[in-house]
């Protein structure tokens, strides 16, 4: 039961790396914002999730981790809704430059 | 705020400007005016009259020679930069970078061989000085948490002197940003404004949640300095968060109904008063030699271990504030 325990969470804990990996490369790769955004909120979400869900398996049913739950939760409040505003905000100031780097496509937006 | 005198460039201080500044020849908006004082006009009234029609002539005129001039100086500098000295130099100024970097790399790696093995018992760190605080922090400082006792009472100077520091960046920043006059705000200002993201639901949300748990860290965090990790600065910076939070989610008329510029001004003048109060009067009696019915640090109370607690407050209240009057200033000028 140990082993099982250890094993799935190095799975876990692997994947969320990889996914890390990938995040920076696309954060260096992409040219504009929310491409770049696009790469970087795997590592926001993916990586963490994967990464916090090893942890707690492998720490087991305590204090600790109830911590890193919080951790988490907070951590995908704070930054899904960081992307939402930054996002917001090029759509508002800068429409030419974005239509420029990236198709788009035209959705009711006046009820966000 | 300084005005330019009259006889500006015959001064002491006009000459060192030109002097650091290059000759200056004179400027675009110099020579125009200059046009417009030979032709006898003091106003400028628009192009539907005749006369000014002439004056734009001349004005386009002068404005084409120049960018002649600006064309050739850039033609000058590609042939510069294409030149076979200067990709020589190019070339050379990379190996010469990694060259450097490299040794740098080297200097610090064999620098690290040279250091004691980490954690060994009769390192240099492990002195009388750290056995110190570990075995009498207690006893004189009266806090559970021994870093707390230290950056407050052994070295309380230096906590003061940061606590004075972060007052006057706060007051110089509004020394520099500080918009009293409305009429300043231009156009540019209320375009600024209108790319902001206001009543945006989803932030608001997240917000009513997220801004009362902060809240509640952060004072946890003061409170506890003394018996855990924590203390004023950290517990200051947590709080000072979630007031920026509650700004950028649901703007300044709110926030004023709580935290304005007046409330600003006596918290930060009275903790910062108070804090040094408080350490003045540690300094005078001595650490432990004073009767303060105040009991020693005993985990869970909150109320024990001195004026520590009291310092940890103050030091909160001001570090909150000047965290929150730096965004309020750069955001829009006024707290």
């Amino acid at each position: 039961m140990e082993l099982v325990r250890m094993i799935l969470a190095v799975i876990l804990i692997t994947a969320g790396i990889i996914m890390e990996i990938i995040a920076v490369f696309g954060l260096f790769r992409l040219d504009y914002v929310l491409p770049r955004m696009h790469a970087a909120a795997i590592g926001d979400t993916g990586a963490l999730g994967c990464v916090m869900l090893g942890l707690m398996i492998a720490s087991g049913f305590n204090l600790f981790t109830l911590k890193l739950l919080l951790i988490w939760v907070f951590l995908w409040m704070g930054s899904s809704v960081t992307s939402h505003v930054l996002s917001r905000m090029i759509v508002t100031a800068e429409k030419e430059e974005m239509e420029e780097h990236t198709e788009v496509v035209d959705v009711e937006v006046d009820k966000l | 705020m300084s005005r330019i005198n009259e006889n500006f460039d015959s001064s002491v201080w006009g000459k060192i400007d030109r002097f650091v500044n290059g000759t200056e020849p004179e400027t675009k908006e110099t020579a125009n005016e200059e046009i417009v004082r030979s032709r006898g006009k003091a106003s400028f009234v628009g192009i539907e009259d005749t006369e000014n029609l002439e004056f734009h002539d001349e004005l386009a005129l002068r404005q084409k020679e120049e960018d002649e001039k600006a064309i050739a100086k850039l033609r000058e500098a590609e042939n510069r930069s294409t030149g076979r000295f200067y990709k020589l130099w190019n070339r050379a100024y990379n190996v010469l970078a990694v060259l450097a970097a490299l040794v740098i790399m080297a200097l610090l790696v064999a620098t690290v061989s040279y250091m004691p093995r980490f954690g060994e018992a009769d390192n240099p760190v492990n002195n009388e000085v750290a056995a110190r605080y570990i075995e009498h922090g207690m006893q004189e400082t009266g806090t559970v948490n021994v870093v707390t006792g230290m950056i407050l009472n052994y070295r309380g100077f230096d906590t003061m002197g940061e606590t004075h520091v972060l007052f006057i960046a706060a007051t110089t920043v509004m020394i520099l940003l500080f918009i009293t006059k409305k009429s300043v705000l231009g156009k540019e200002y209320k375009q600024d404004r209108a790319f902001e993201p206001k009543n945006d639901a989803i932030l608001q949300k997240v917000a009513t949640f997220l801004v009362p748990v902060i809240a509640v860290f952060g004072i946890y965090v003061v409170l506890n300095g003394h018996l855990s990790p924590g203390g004023g600065f950290s517990g200051g910076a947590i709080m000072g968060a979630g007031l920026i939070l509650y700004v950028s989610a649901f703007g300044f008329k709110k926030t004023e109904k709580f935290f304005n510029e007046h409330i600003y001004v006596v918290a930060k003048v009275s903790a910062l008063c108070c804090y040094v109060c408080c350490l003045s009067y540690y300094f005078y009696m001595g650490a432990n030699g004073f009767d303060n019915h105040i009991p020693l640090g005993t985990p869970g109370a909150i109320i024990s271990s001195g004026l520590i607690l009291f310092i940890d407050i103050f030091v909160g209240t001001e570090v909150a504030c000047t965290m929150y009057a730096f965004y309020a200033l750069f955001r829009r000028g006024e707290i």
